[in-house]
């Protein structure tokens, strides 16, 4: 019984069982919405942490290849009329080769040119997206996107979005945990480490980390292809470099060595600005407050800490 | 017997510094070879290029009459060449037995996709992984650390579980880079004995160490570096009295 709960199968099942409970008790489109854009941030993050945590190498680029996720389908499905069926394989095709070709160059070196060339993509992805203005519409965007019709269910509703988003959610965490356990993950650490011991064991390090980064693309991709079909409207201001380096800070406060790190990073900063407005014009002096703790009393994020429930009750 | 591994006229240079100079050596299948010499002789930088982390500025490698020197480095484990280090490389961000793992990962073959949808082939495939490992933690003797993390066990366990992880990939030939440095007496035999039943196996062992009667006790040939060049090589007793070998180990307990 241990042992099933273990397995990452019960860990994808059961993290989509928490989510639809919660679902449930909230009812309210708002929080529903909220919970919703934290599925997608979740499934960017995902592949980040295998990249950042395990491969260690930084991507700047997440925000252009959710982007690009985002705007492919969103193009091919209104102004090319293409079914999203069709449109969804494409979308994931084509960042998944830009990644490709970003990564093949700079992941054959050793050090932090990754950070740099997706730096310089994300760039380059922005100013298309505001100046290719017949297929984006530029910087006021473009909208009319279709919504997804699954098994003849169309998602118009929240609700039926969350279930949609979170059991992707849930099968990327499958993929991702698999990932971890096996042999891929094991070498991955490895390289984390001691590139060079990596390298003496049999593993390609530099293929390894592009097959990693590529993936981690792949995922962002999917997360744009969910946001432009709810949004149903896309302009670049969401696809910025500020987007990139905010979901790199969820993977770095919440843990990096560890992909429930990652997750607790993601939930955290994705809830916590929406439940700061309470503070009105102080939230982002809040959000800086809190960072900045996290990063000076536990630069190993905020994954694993114990909280000594035990001793506040005795106290008590 | 044949060689399984060779030199020839391999030099390597860092800067105006003259590593490894001209060095020509064979070793012989299912030997066990030493290489000794001063500090900074050159040992680990033989290694380091036979291993393939540095490419030689000439000369050649050759394994089973093969170029090796051509080779990517990570190639080359998978060509039947496992090496330990001199400074102690095990990856603390993994378990034990997980590290004794990462030995398999030349006998394995599952792609990042079986893996990530955890195929049927990649489950059957893991298991093999963990019952070799396991297997070869008790051929080495350390069963008893399966489960433990590594910042458990002291130093001398550790350079134990790098070996094995080496021994794990059932390499032909192996390269040790002194795997006494550190250890007492009583580790020192366990090891030897180690080192014989890993021989016993047909595997050719290729050891740097500065433990002077390991080294006398162990090898059949020793090939003596001096300022990366080979200034002796023959039998234990012949290299033990050697005139130049003496003489670079002046004042040292060598000589009978
Ligand atoms: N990567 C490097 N860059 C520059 N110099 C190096 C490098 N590696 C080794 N050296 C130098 O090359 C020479 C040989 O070093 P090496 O490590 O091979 O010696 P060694 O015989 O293994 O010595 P020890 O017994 O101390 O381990 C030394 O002078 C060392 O400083
Ligand atoms: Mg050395």
């Amino acid at each position: 019984m241990k042992k099933l709960l273990k397995s990452s199968f019960s860990k994808s099942i059961f993290t989509f069982a928490i989510a639809v409970l919660l679902m449930t008790i909230i009812r309210n489109p708002y929080h529903v919405g909220i919970l919703i854009f934290l599925g997608m941030n979740l499934i960017i993050t995902m592949g980040l942490s295998l990249l950042m945590g395990y491969a260690g190498q930084i991507s700047l680029g997440q925000a252009a290849f959710f982007g690009l996720g985002a705007y492919t389908t969103g193009i091919l499905t209104t102004k090319l009329g293409l079914p999203i069926i069709t449109a969804f394989p494409l979308s994931i095709l084509l960042t998944v080769s830009i990644a490709f070709l970003v990564g093949i160059p700079t992941l054959r070196l050793r050090g932090h040119y990754l950070a740099m060339a997706t730096l310089g993509l994300g760039e380059i992805v922005h100013i298309v997206f505001n100046e290719l203005l017949s297929l984006t519409g530029g910087p006021s965007g473009f909208g009319n996107i279709p919504l997804i019709k699954i098994f003849g269910i169309e998602l118009d509703n929240d609700y039926k979005y969350f279930v949609f988003v979170w059991a992707i959610v849930a099968f990327i965490l499958f993929l991702s945990l698999n990932i971890i356990n096996s042999r891929m993950g094991r070498a991955l650490k490895s390289i984390h480490r001691e590139e060079n011991t990596a390298s003496t064991l049999g593993v390609n390090t530099s293929r390894l980390k592009l097959t990693i980064f590529v993936i981690s693309a792949g995922f962002a991709s999917m997360a744009g292809f969910l946001y432009a079909h709810y949004v149903t409207f896309l302009s670049p201001g969401t696809f910025s470099l500020r987007f990139s380096i905010l979901l790199v800070t969820m993977v770095a406060v919440g843990g990096m060595e560890n992909i429930w790190g990652a997750i607790t990073g993601t939930v955290v900063l994705t809830l916590l600005p929406e439940y700061l407005r309470f503070f009105k014009d102080f939230d982002i002096l809040i959000y800086g407050i809190i960072l900045m703790s996290i990063m000076i009393l536990r630069p190993e994020g905020l994954y694993g800490i114990k909280i000594p429930l035990k001793r506040l009750r005795n106290n008590s | 017997m044949e060689r399984i591994l060779n030199t020839e006229n391999l030099t390597k240079h860092f800067g105006g510094l003259l590593a490894i100079s001209n060095l020509s050596f064979d070793v012989m299948q299912g030997s066990i070879t030493a290489i000794i010499g001063p500090n900074g002789a050159g040992k680990t930088t033989l290694f380091n290029l036979i291993s393939g982390l540095l490419k030689p500025d000439s000369g050649k490698i050759l394994y089973k009459e093969k170029r090796l020197d051509t080779k990517k480095h990570w190639e080359i484990p998978h060509m039947g060449i496992a090496r330990t280090f001199q400074n102690l490389r095990v990856f603390a961000n993994m378990t034990i037995t997980e590290n004794i793992m990462m030995g398999r990962y030349t006998h394995s073959s599952s792609g990042i996709f079986s893996c990530a949808l955890n195929l049927k082939r990649y489950r059957n495939e893991e298991r093999d992984i963990r019952e070799r490992a396991h297997y070869w933690m008790e051929f080495m003797n350390i069963d008893s650390l399966k489960g433990k993390k590594l910042k458990e066990i002291p130093f001398e366990k550790q350079r134990l579980v790098e070996i094995t992880r080496a021994v794990a990939s059932e390499p032909e030939l192996i390269l040790l880079d002194e795997p006494a440095a550190g250890l007492n007496v009583t580790e020192t035999k366990t090891l030897t004995d180690s080192i014989y039943k890993i021989r016993e196996l047909g595997t050719t062992i290729l050891i740097v160490e500065h433990d002077i009667d390991l080294v006398m006790e162990i090898s059949e040939r020793i090939i003596v570096l001096n300022f990366g060049e080979k200034i002796a090589e023959g039998p234990p007793k012949i290299v033990r009295n050697d005139e130049k070998v003496i003489a670079v180990y002046l004042g040292s307990e060598f000589a009978e």
